[in-house]
């Protein structure tokens, strides 16, 4: 009997093979993963210092016990080289060896890459488990750190390293932190949240240039802190940082480059259909590698729901993907957060149509389309405590009006 | 021994632990609330799983 084939272990692809097993004891289920297979949760990387955790003790189960649990194969380690959905088969690199694998069916749970924005090797990113490991490797007390983006991650990263005593220059090309999905008060207000004689805002900016300090030309000896540090960042209002490590928090570009390759439909991510299926028989995707229909959402909830719904749909029932409305927590310890993003984002920037209400830092904001309907809302602040009514009132919005 | 005794549930998602004991006020559930009392349709309020989605800790953890 040929397997369940999923490419990734993290959220998506572990899910997946959770909900396939609670509905089918049997139907071999076989893991592909580069990664080590340890089961992490992926927000929890921009507030392990807060939470008091090492990277290790982010690990939630590793591979051998899901291995047990779930009565299934993980292949880790291993790379796949090429998908042929003609023969239903990968070809695999496993710790050196080529192999071949043959699929009943196939899911992308492939994850999403940083986006490169090929300035230095030096800017590190922070995308799986290994990366954190390596950075807290790196990471030294009273080290200043330069953050590139200011969206979720960038946010928690900034308040979680503030909270362990570093001095954080944040960078960003928007007006305000999180500027596609909060109104511009709530933006204000998060970055007087933070403790100015440790956090800077560098907005409506970028990075240019990163040199390694030892490089720096004499002409540039003025910089503001001249110190012992490790690089020298320009930005393009002309301003010079001295840090000593500089981690990219830009955003993510879902893998697919193996999807593409085997002919299946891409877009920004692999396209789906509302059954998660691509444009090939038997081929599906989910998680932060698919578009669905509505887009690419690279958050927890609709890959949760993802696999719940392809569970179904691989046990021969099939079923169409419900995709929710989610309060995400942007967990700011100065000043948290929880953003209900609309479910229409593609292609937007920026959202306009908002009604903030409240004082200081506890504002509650509700965005709304063209016909006045609820589409999607922001609290901050106190004003998270009513993140469940919020989210019902968008859930049944005729309801709320009425 | 005491009365009662309070569970705790974990969230098979993202690991956040519902104790009996302490509730969780923000989210409306007093210290004291039994799992068992929260509505079916709350959610995680960390990763939004279900409520169906937190299984229960052995006494030990």
């Amino acid at each position: 009997m040929q397997a369940i084939v999923i490419i990734g272990s993290g959220h998506a692809g572990i899910s997946l093979a959770r909900e396939i097993r609670a509905l089918d004891a049997t139907v071999p289920v076989v893991i592909v993963t580069r990664e080590t297979g340890e089961l992490y949760y992926k927000p929890n990387l921009s507030k392990a210092l807060s939470m008091g955790k090492t990277a290790d003790a982010l690990v939630m189960k590793t591979a051998s016990q899901i291995r047990q649990e779930l009565n299934l194969q993980i292949l880790t380690h291993t790379e796949v080289l090429r998908v042929d959905t003609e023969s239903r088969s990968l070809s695999l690199l496993r710790e050196g060896a080529a192999e071949n694998l043959s699929y009943a069916s196939l899911v992308f749970a492939a994850g999403a890459k940083p986006l490169d924005l090929g300035l230095s090797d030096a800017v590190m990113s922070i995308n799986n488990l290994e990366d954190y490991r390596q950075f807290r490797k790196v990471l030294v007390p009273e080290q200043r750190i330069l953050i590139l983006g200011a969206g979720f991650v960038g946010c928690e990263l900034a308040s979680d390293l503030a909270g362990a005593g570093h001095q954080i220059d944040v960078v960003d090309l928007n007006q305000w932190p999180i500027q596609r999905v909060i109104p511009r008060a709530m933006g204000m207000a998060l970055m007087a949240s933070f403790p100015q004689d440790q956090v800077r805002w560098h907005l409506a900016t970028g990075m240019t240039k990163l040199v390694s300090a030892n490089s720096r030309p004499p002409q540039s000896e003025n910089v503001d802190h001249v110190g012992s540090a490790n690089y020298v960042a320009t930005l393009s209002d002309g301003t010079a940082l001295d840090v000593d490590l500089v981690v990219s928090a830009v955003g993510l570009a879902p893998n697919i480059t193996l999807a593409q390759q085997a002919g299946i439909r891409v877009n920004r991510g692999i396209r789906v259909d509302r059954y998660l299926q691509t444009s090939v028989d038997g081929v599906y995707a989910l998680g932060d590698c698919a578009e669905y229909e509505s887009g690419v959402m690279p958050f927890i909830l609709p890959a949760s729901q993802a696999a719940k719904a392809l569970a179904r749909t691989l046990s021969g029932n099939r079923q169409a993907m419900n995709m929710p409305m989610q309060a995400v927590a942007v967990k700011v310890a100065y000043c948290p957060l929880v953003i209900c993003p609309p479910n229409t984002l593609n292609g937007v920037t920026s959202l306009s149509a908002w009604q903030v209400e409240g004082m200081g830092q506890d504002l509650s904001a509700v965005c709304y389309d063209s016909d006045g309907a609820p589409i999607g809302f922001a609290l901050s602040g106190k004003a998270i405590t009513q993140k469940n009514l919020h989210l019902k009132r968008i859930q049944s919005p005729t309801e709320a009006i009425a | 021994m005491s009365a009662k005794a309070y569970r705790k549930y974990c969230c098979i998602t993202c690991d956040l632990i519902y104790d009996e004991a302490l509730g969780w006020p923000s989210e409306g559930f007093p210290p004291g609330t039994p799992f068992d009392l929260i509505p079916d349709d709350w959610t995680c309020p960390d990763c939004s799983a279900s409520k169906s989605d937190f299984f229960l800790m052995a006494e030990s953890e």
